[in-house]
């Protein structure tokens, strides 16, 4: 017994250190959506642990129209070719889905507080992926499938029963829709963790996250081929993050400002996403993937402000293709922010959020000339309106309406992506 | 010498089948002047076609159309261009294509570049304008000057559709397009003189100008075969020389690389998505490309020794087979150079994504494939087809519990005496070869054993891949055959039948050169072999057939 206890210690003492080298794995997003956790068995209407009503219904428009300044056969008039010839609604009731007011006069997207609130079906279910932002585990309302306490990721609970989103993981409406987006070249978010111990276990490790303009490429099966090559530039979607690792799972430290590509699925939503004090925590698969959450709080009216103002149509096609109610998210948002109090007011202006992404491994490389930015496609109304909300819901004075749109639609390009309205292509330097 | 029988069949059909029996009568007229005779014909390639049509009518000509299929004698698809027809179904592909080709010629935005005069008027004959083209392009398209029959049926042609049409330019495009899909231009017809049982100088231009640039002769080559250079070793040399100089060569030779490595296999495979997702479209081309690039810039542009072709680390990848080869890509480019470190196990051609990927199974390597594949292309060996009883069952078990490595199926299905004899030769070789999978990407093990990679050649013991580059690039039958093939590429013959004879000089320059490409390509082209062209036979069992067919087209 002795000597096995000398010959145990002989070999502590004597061992080899752990080879230290400098190390690096890439990686590139193959899926990625908001982290909602499903709490159902299947579809995306059933009811479930998280939505024990379901996900939210279609909207009725001959209630969300009812106002006190419209007479109900002006609704009938206004909704009849929904119900009664089944037309597409959006073209008839676009301009009265945004005048659902106190006054006629009010642009309602614009000035979603100056209608009433219709409330929403929101989450409320216990379990749900996401981070302890705020270090208090008696806050957040959530634990985590793998029992973390404290969970705050109240955007979920905003939008976790909404329709387009809610489903098997990867499986949402909308989650597949981005998901053949992103693989079809709308944008690829890379992801590089380096270190110089070990890459499953090293304390000074970091992690790089990232867009490249650098199109995922589809293997023979349709999922993004392993081993590609992608630059990763260092844009407004970019962000750099000081981790450890142990057993394969990387801790990010919080990031003030963490920016990342957004989750998208339309030209014109994609972009940057911020989330204040963001983290990141990574866990490296056995086939050489990535599975991985990001997290933080997300401003809420940048949040509205980017899914009501971003296409075409406006906050409509929210309503009418994937069955929101922008005043009732607006609302919710505003109920349910939970960090980031604005300095003067006290009150929350942002809502704590967490993104879940799958990666492929890449050789994620740094470029050695600089590269062209494919920047995201916006509008001039889309701009205009999104100043005009800014302005409404910081002042809390009702903005004026806009001017109709004029000009032309957005075009796709011939390589699938859309053309950036006439504006050239922004050029990064490699050491931005 | 049954090939020559064959050829000179295909004479007869080929006309016959081109309905063209006048200007077959023409070409027959030309050819079998008391002097001469037809020693054979090379029906064009997809690629000579495609690139002699941009040479003579500019890239902007847009080429549409199916080609006849080629087919692979002695290694090699050029030289089955001797023996191939044109079948009636093909026949009408290439008149298709002529006739969009002449019809951009002639139109309103290219007739002011590629015709050189104009019209009297456009809506009605002109003879003067109508022969000035037809004969500037029949010049080119037939590689040499049109009869005088030739012209004037052309222009003959062009006036009568001129006049019925109203249109000048819509004649001059018929007659245009009865040169282009004339077998005057689709085969390439060598004839020569029977006083030395050489080629004449126009089929010596053609034939320098296809091996060194995969084209129709240039201008320089054309007044060097109608004064008479064409016709002195010194003037030979002097073209050949200037042929080599030209970065066109470079195009001559990745046709002559790409037929060598036979990289046309690719159009004939596929690969089971599910096991090999990294397959998608693209890598086939890219796997092609990059070979054409290895070969290109050792033999051309660093001028090496050819047999590094077995060893070499250096390559060019894009983006796509850094993928498959797990190496990261830098965007400066399409396309880097790049050099596996010693330890990838990597050794020049055979381990390059093409070879190991268009010889394997849809689903797994095959030794076999590999093994007679390298035979075949670099040792000038073929292998026999198997017998079609062989019973396959045990290779095509990979889950069997027991034989789980491919050597040890193949080690228990050779156990098999007729199998046996053909098995030993090539397995090794593919055997040596199984740390890469079906699609080239590196592998240590197979269903959870190790690969055993160690092979004995000929006497030689070896160890993977590195160790096959190496036996193979100190093998002299490498070197020979290569130059064999070359041969046989240039004259459009078989290499089966190129004797050690017909290539010996060649061969000892290309030995005393070091191995170089430009060494033997000189050698070559300027040896008497190149241009000898006994007279065909008449192969006796089809003679009587042969015979009337000819009559058919000549009288």
């Amino acid at each position: 017994m002795k000597k096995a206890v000398l010959v145990t210690a002989m070999t502590v003492l004597f061992a080899a250190p752990a080879v230290c080298a400098p190390w690096v794995r890439g990686y590139v997003v193959g899926n990625y959506e908001p982290a909602f956790y499903y709490g159902a068995k299947t579809g995306a209407t059933d009811p479930g642990s998280d939505c024990p009503k379901g996900a939210n219904p279609d909207n009725n428009y001959r209630q969300i129209l009812k106002t006190a300044w419209r007479s109900d056969d002006e609704v009938r008039q206004l909704t009849r070719t929904v119900t009664e010839t089944g037309k597409d609604p959006t073209a008839v009731m676009t301009n009265a889905l945004a005048h659902r007011g106190f006054r006629k006069d009010i642009e309602t997207y614009i000035n979603p507080f100056g209608a009433p609130d219709p409330g929403v079906q929101e989450v409320t279910g216990k379990i749900a992926e996401g981070f302890d932002l705020d270090g208090n585990a008696k806050t957040g309302g959530f634990t985590s499938p793998d029992g973390r306490r404290g969970i705050d990721n109240a955007y979920y609970r905003v939008m976790g029963c909404g329709n387009s989103y809610r489903g098997v993981a990867y499986q949402g409406y909308l989650s597949n829709r981005g998901n053949d987006k992103m693989l079809e070249g709308l944008y690829t978010m890379v992801v590089r963790v380096s270190g110089n111990q070990d890459p499953m276990n090293d304390s000074n490790a970091r992690v790089e996250i990232g867009y490249s303009p650098d199109h995922i490429v589809k293997d023979a099966m349709g999922n993004a081929v392993s081993d590609y090559s992608f630059r990763i530039v260092k844009t407004a979607q970019y962000s750099s993050l000081k981790a450890t690792i142990k057993n394969g799972v990387v801790e990010t430290e919080p990031l003030a400002e963490l920016h990342m590509p957004a989750f998208a699925w339309y030209e014109t939503n994609r972009g940057e996403a911020v989330l204040f004090k963001g983290r990141v925590r990574l866990q490296m698969q056995p086939d050489g993937g990535l599975s991985g959450l990001a997290g933080g709080y997300q401003d809420f009216r940048m949040v509205y402000s980017k899914d009501t103002f971003n296409v075409p149509s406006g906050g409509q096609s929210r309503e009418t293709t994937y069955y929101q109610n922008q005043i009732a998210m607006y609302y919710a948002l505003k109920r349910n922010a939970d960090g980031i109090p604005d300095p003067k007011t006290g009150e929350n202006t942002a809502i704590s959020t967490a993104f879940r992404f799958l990666a492929r491994p890449a050789f994620v490389v740094d470029p050695e000339t600089p590269a062209v930015i494919n920047e995201p496609l916006t509008s001039d109304r889309a701009e205009i309106e999104r100043a005009l909300f800014w302005k409404a819901v910081t002042t809390g004075a009702i903005s004026p309406e806009p001017a109709r749109r004029t000009g032309p639609r957005p075009q796709p390009s011939k390589d699938g992506l859309q053309v950036n309205n006439g504006a050239s292509p922004t050029v990064a330097s490699a050491d931005r | 010498m049954k090939d020559t029988g064959i050829r000179r069949h295909t004479i007869a059909i080929a006309f016959a089948c081109a309905g063209l029996m006048n200007i077959a009568l023409e070409t027959a007229s030309f050819a079998a002047s008391p002097a001469n005779y037809v020693a054979g014909l090379r029906r064009l390639t997809e690629t000579e076609y495609r690139n002699s049509i941009a040479d003579i009518f500019g890239s902007a000509i847009d080429v549409q159309g199916r080609f006849e299929p080629e087919r692979r004698v002695g290694g090699l698809l050029a030289s089955s261009s001797a023996i191939l027809s044109i079948t009636p179904a093909g026949f009408e592909g290439y008149s298709k294509m002529a006739d969009r080709i002449a019809a951009q010629v002639v139109d309103e935005k290219n007739r002011g570049k590629l015709i050189s005069c104009t019209p009297k008027t456009a809506t009605a004959p002109d003879d003067k304008c109508a022969g000035e083209a037809v004969s500037h392009y029949g010049l080119i398209l037939f590689r040499r000057p049109l009869t005088g029959a030739e012209l004037k049926a052309r222009t003959a042609l062009a006036a009568s559709i001129a006049k019925s049409s109203g249109n000048f330019y819509t004649g001059l495009r018929y007659a245009l397009a009865s040169l282009i899909s004339s077998p005057q231009f689709l085969f390439r017809v060598e004839t020569a003189s029977a006083k030395d049982n050489t080629l004449d100088n126009y089929s010596r231009a053609a034939r320098l100008s296809y091996l060194f640039w995969d084209t129709t002769p240039d201008a320089e080559l054309l007044a060097a075969a109608q004064n008479g250079a064409l016709a002195t070793p010194d003037g030979v040399s002097r073209q050949v020389d200037r042929l080599m100089a030209s970065p066109r060569l470079e195009t001559g030779m990745r046709a002559f690389f790409a037929d060598y490595f036979e990289l046309d296999t690719f159009g004939n495979i596929s690969k089971d998505p599910t096991i090999y997702p990294k397959f998608m479209g693209g890598v086939a081309d890219s796997a092609k490309e990059e070979t054409l690039r290895t070969a290109i810039d050792l033999t051309l542009k660093r001028n090496g020794d050819m047999r590094d072709l077995m060893t070499t680390r250096k390559t060019f990848i894009n983006r796509t087979l850094a993928s498959i080869y797990g190496v990261p890509f830098k965007f400066n480019s399409d396309w880097m150079p790049y050099e596996f470190p010693e330890d990838a196990g990597r050794s020049g051609l055979l381990t390059q994504v093409s070879m190991l990927g268009m010889f394997s199974h849809p689903g797994r390597s095959s030794p076999t494939k590999r093994g007679v594949a390298v035979l075949d292309i670099f040792l000038c060996q073929p292998t026999p087809n198997p017998p079609p009883n062989v019973d396959f069952s045990i290779i095509n078990d990979v889950s069997n519990p027991t034989l789980k490595t491919v050597r040890q199926r193949l080690m228990a299905h050779a156990t098999n005496g007729v199998c046996a004899s053909c098995h030993t030769h090539s397995d090794p070789i593919g055997l040596s070869l199984e740390q890469f999978d079906s699609i080239g990407v590196r592998r240590v093990q197979e269903n959870g054993q190790p690969i055993d990679v160690s092979a004995t050649l000929q006497g030689q013991n070896f160890v993977g891949a590195t160790g096959l580059g190496k036996v193979l690039h100190d093998n002299p039958k490498v070197a020979a055959c290569f130059a064999r093939k070359a041969y046989a590429y240039g004259v459009g013959a078989s290499s089966e039948r190129v004797s050690a004879a017909m290539v010996r000089t060649q061969m000892d320059s290309f030995t005393a050169g070091g191995y170089r490409l430009p060494v033997l390509l000189k050698a070559l082209a300027t040896s008497p072999q190149f241009f000898s062209a006994p007279p065909p036979e008449q192969p006796k069992v089809e003679q009587s057939k042969t015979k009337t067919a000819m009559n058919d087209v000549v009288h």
